[in-house]
């Protein structure tokens, strides 16, 4: 069976044991902690197809969350006590230019095993737009649903809602096995496109699975909205009001040719349940079929996370939680809801991405010369949910202090200052985000030497972080993607207007760790 | 040989003495070493100097010009064998009138420049009063056309030859076609002291220039909505447009069409820097490695070890790119919105009325229709087991009320039912910013008849109006939703009225 990223991701976060400090164990798991995140993209299959086909990908196709759900990130022990953990970390670095770079980093975790949890009978209502992108795949789409059918349980029901110019159900809690289903799936191969009423839809799909245990909306779209309730602030909120009471929802992307992810994305930054883009028909049927083998439990309901920078520091960017909201001081994010995924079912595996990471990354900018000694707080965060395992609220807090004062790095032949030397993958997981960002964001700026410099300027971080005890296969496929990226970036340029000679820029995000 | 050699020269001598009296003068004047002088420094200012970056382009602007009215004259007059101080200020007056033209008007310029180039004598001229300075020349030249020497007629004859050929060649020959001139409102100039690659971003989104010159543009202008793209590689004291222009045109016109732009200037080692470029901007022509010194529409790049600096001029508006989500200080209200799979005006009886956790009624009949109510609650008067009609637009009518919701775009005043209703002032809260990188400005609405409950609520009666969303759209872009993809002021409005 070909991994993907995409099943890569479910596998980790689906209970298979990742302990901290070490690899996912497969089989039956006993003990440990599974990553957390507050919604978003569970990877980046669309920003890889482009890289592959030798093209070079638009930043929008780049999404930060997706590209850490790739990334297995060894958090500590969920050990807090409560159904969602929080991890504080601080790293400080020099920047290319020598100027200081200090990142705090909070990752979020669970001591809940979902594979212990009993997984009721699912009511999933099946949404599919009537797009025209949809109709171009729509013989993939069955297919697809075949086999996600065929992953469902006996005593699972499923609704069937087409939304076009308006929400037409289909069919209404049926078996999955049922005839009647299977004709109904059948039928929507001679769709013609029309408008799509996504709220419609959606609300339709949720007004159906409302007398379901666990209720779950499966979305297969081209990413648009242009019939009934327009109105995507309308759409989001319906997303995040049935997400508190418990109805998730998946976002399945197919692209026929028109397909526009900035819905999807928003809907998916929710954190009510996940989103993918299927890059082909072998990922469609893949997705579905992972889709109908898992279930996606709430552990937390309104999740608020404070981020207050100490004396001497400011808030800069915020990297991993698009709704975040900043002040001088301070960052807040909140989710509706925190779910974990439950899968069904033994899976052989490569090895290789093992996915599950998630987490939010707060740029620190340290006031100069402030007279603050090492030693001192350089963050504190404060996170307030309702347990749903629990059935309490929890409010937890915690703080990091900085090693060194405000705004002092240590030598660029030092690696970096990390508050746990034990999980410094994170930093460099962020490193590389940033050389991806950098080099499409200059290329698209028509700076082909420093698009190609950016990456050039990453090869002895990464060959210094690989050759330490910190060496990691994540990283690793990071760099190759990277190297992929290059190629295509000076094919490009080359094409366009001759050789071009790397520049590396002074200006970058990330922190230089070891030259 | 030699005595021979004499002979010759001796008789050519003689000879040339000889008719010396009856040989027109020209020759004197174009042995000259100020024609000279005047002819290489215009040889070598057109085809070395200018662009070169070895002289200030200021002072190689002037030279040519100063070059040019010795020659030019000199040689016409020689051309056309011209004897008297009369013919002489003839010829004078016509260049002084040329020369003087096209440095007090741009048009003229434009035109002789256009006439050159039909004739196969391509050049670029651009109008610069300070330029007249080089009428200062004049008494040398009146001097040269009335200079007579003694010479000899068949060295003057094939020496003045040459040097007629000479200085038309330096009087007409210039170097190709220079770098494209701009039209432009604003300019990017680098006075950093050493050449450095800068980029320029401009955005396709639609930009209401009224708000954004009073807005922080750090809040209103995000990343997101830049696009087009271009990387300049700038020398020393070298300038680039800062509004679009369409290289291909022979002077490249702005793309604005008299709108506002937004643009991103970023450098290595600065931070990136938002520009908006005023509607009304005065027209400043720049020159790649010239410039008409305009600090107040300059976007000015300077040395600031280890990075630079980006200063921009008093004449437009900037601000300093953050795209991070700021704390709204607004006050936001929802969109009213509403859907139905009824058929226009058909009646049916209400099955359920249901609240949805999102704040939207969906009201359900009993032959399967949904309409979905996305209003206050308080606004859906309608109730299980009442006949119930979806009429055309956003009106649903019941069996004692109506519920009528609306969308009104612009300022105009509008009337219904007992109210009357116009858009207000802006909230005095900076405005806010979407994801997708709209800008919107809340506005309040202003509602006449009947009692104000609240900010957006009002009774007259068995009447109620609600307000929702009223903004005013002041950055466009395209990628956005339907509702922030075009520059709008409007406001949702949702109404219960007796039937």
């Amino acid at each position: 069976m070909r991994i993907t990223p995409t099943t890569l991701v479910l596998l980790t976060t689906l209970g298979l044991g990742c302990s901290a400090g070490g690899a996912a164990e497969l089989g039956p798991s006993t003990r440990g902690s599974v990553g957390v995140g507050v919604g978003g993209a569970q990877d980046i299959a669309r920003f890889r197809s482009i890289v592959e086909r030798g093209e070079v990908p638009g930043l929008e196709t780049l999404d930060p969350i997706g590209f850490f759900a790739e990334h297995a990130m060894d958090l500590p022990d969920a050990d807090c006590g409560s159904s969602v953990c929080a991890h504080p970390m601080l790293a400080v670095a020099p920047r290319f230019d020598g100027d200081n770079w200090t990142t705090a980093f909070i990752g979020l975790n669970s001591a809940v095993d979902p594979s212990t949890l009993a997984r009721a009978p699912v009511h999933v209502a099946i949404v599919l737009d009537s797009s025209a992108g949809t109709v171009e795949r729509r013989a993939d789409i069955v297919e697809g649903l075949r086999h996600f059918l065929a992953a469902l349980r006996d005593e699972d029901r499923v609704s069937v809602v087409r939304a076009g110019i308006t929400a037409e159900v289909l069919i209404e809690g049926a078996a999955p096995g049922s005839a009647a289903l299977a004709e109904a799936v059948l039928s929507l191969d001679t769709e013609s496109g029309s408008g799509v009423a996504l709220y419609d839809g959606i609300a339709t799909g949720a007004d159906l699975v409302a007398d379901g245990e666990l209720r779950h909306l499966l979305v297969i779209g081209a990413g648009t909205a242009t019939a009934g309730i327009t109105d995507e602030s309308r759409i989001l909120s319906l997303v995040e009001s049935l997400g508190v009471e418990g109805t998730s929802l998946s976002y399945v992307g197919v692209d026929g040719g028109s397909y526009e992810d900035r819905l999807p994305l928003a809907i998916a930054d929710l954190g009510t349940g996940t989103y993918y883009f299927a890059q082909d028909r072998e990922d469609l049927i893949e997705v579905l079929s992972l889709e109908g083998r898992t279930a996606l439990f709430p552990v937390a309901r309104d999740f608020e996370l404070v981020v207050t920078a100490a004396a001497g520091y400011r808030i800069g960017r915020i990297t991993g939680a698009p709704r975040a909201q900043v002040t001088e001081t301070t960052a807040t994010i909140v989710a509706p809801v925190l779910l974990l995924g439950q899968r069904e079912g033994a899976l052989d595996v490569d090895r290789g991405r093992r996915g599950g990471g998630g987490g939010i990354f707060v740029e620190l900018l340290a006031d100069d010369d402030t007279g603050i000694a090492a030693g001192s707080e350089a963050f504190s965060i404060s996170v307030r949910y309702l347990d749903e395992i629990a059935g309490a609220p929890v409010t937890l807090t915690g703080s990091v202090n900085n090693a060194l004062p405000p705004g002092v790095s240590p030598s660029l032949a030092e690696l970096p200052n990390f508050s746990d030397t034990r999980r410094a993958k994170v930093f460099m997981m962020l490193n590389m985000y940033f050389g991806l960002r950098a080099a499409v964001n200059l290329y698209e700026d028509g700076d082909c030497a420093r698009s190609l410099g950016a990456i050039d300027m990453m090869s002895d971080t990464v060959e210094i972080w690989q050759g330490s005890v910190y060496a990691d296969p994540d990283i690793r496929a990071d760099w190759d993607l990277l190297l992929d990226l290059r190629d295509n970036v000076q094919t490009a340029c080359e094409s366009a207007g001759g050789p071009v000679e790397p520049t590396p820029p002074r200006s970058f995000e990330g922190g230089c760790f070891g030259d | 040989m030699i005595p021979k050699l004499a002979q010759c020269l001796l008789y050519e001598t003689e000879v040339s003495q000889s008719v010396q009296t009856t040989v027109p003068s020209r020759a004197s004047a174009l042995r000259h070493p100020a024609l000279w002088v005047a002819g290489v420094v215009l040889v070598v200012n057109d085809h070395l100097l200018k662009g070169s970056g070895l002289v200030p382009g200021v002072i190689t602007g002037k030279l040519s010009d100063f070059a040019w009215l010795v020659v030019a004259p000199v040689i016409l007059a020689a051309l056309f064998q011209a004897r008297t101080r009369g013919q002489h200020a003839v010829i004078l007056a016509f260049f002084v009138g040329l020369f003087g033209m096209t440095e007090l008007s741009q048009a003229a310029a434009d035109s002789v420049s256009q006439w050159a180039s039909s004739v196969g004598i391509p050049c670029r001229l651009w109008a610069d009063p300070t330029d007249l300075i080089a009428l200062s020349v004049l008494p040398l030249t009146w001097h040269l056309m009335g200079r007579t020497a003694r010479s000899n007629t068949r060295i003057d004859g094939a020496l003045g030859r040459v040097v007629l050929g000479l200085g038309i060649f330096a009087s007409v020959a210039t170097t190709e076609p220079g770098p494209p001139t701009w039209t432009t409102g604003a300019y990017v100039v680098n006075r950093s002291g050493a050449g450095l690659d800068v980029r320029v971003r401009w955005t396709t989104a639609m930009i209401d220039c009224e708000v954004l010159e009073g807005a922080d543009l750090g809040l209103a202008v995000s990343g997101v909505i830049f696009d087009e793209a271009i990387t300049y590689r700038l020398a020393v004291d070298e300038t680039v447009p800062l509004e679009r222009v369409d290289p291909s045109t022979p002077t490249a016109t702005p793309f604005s069409n008299g709108e506002c732009q937004l643009a991103i200037v970023a450098i290595d080692g600065a931070p990136d820097t938002i520009v908006l470029v005023p509607p009304d901007a005065q027209v400043v022509l720049v020159t790649q490695g010239e410039a008409l010194d305009v600090p107040e529409r300059a976007v000015t790049i300077t040395l600031r070890a280890p990075g630079f600096d980006i200063t921009v001029g008093s004449g437009l508006s900037s601000g300093l790119r953050d795209d991070r989500m700021r704390v709204s200080e607004c006050e936001s209200r929802p969109a009213f919105a509403t859907s139905t799979s009824m058929r226009d005006g058909a009646a049916q009886v209400i099955a359920s009325v249901d609240v949805g956790s999102d704040g939207c009624t969906t009201i359900g009949t009993t032959d399967g229709e949904r309409t979905f109510l996305c209003v206050p609650e308080e606004m859906v008067p309608f109730r299980v087991g009442e006949t119930f009609r979806s009429l055309s637009g956003a009106r649903f009518v019941g069996e004692t009320f109506r519920l009528e919701v609306g969308h009104i775009d612009g300022r105009a005043l509008t009337e219904v039912g007992p109210f009357t209703l116009s858009l207000g002032d802006p909230q005095p809260c900076g405005g806010e910013r979407t994801a997708c990188g709209a800008f919107v400005v809340p506005l309040e609405v202003e509602i006449s008849g009947g009692t104000r409950e609240r900010s957006d609520y009002a009774v007259s009666g068995p009447s109620s109006i609600a307000i929702g969303r009223s903004e005013r759209v002041a950055i466009a872009p395209s990628g956005c939703e339907l509702a922030r993809a075009e520059l709008t002021t409007s406001f949702d409005y949702a109404a219960l009225l007796p039937r």
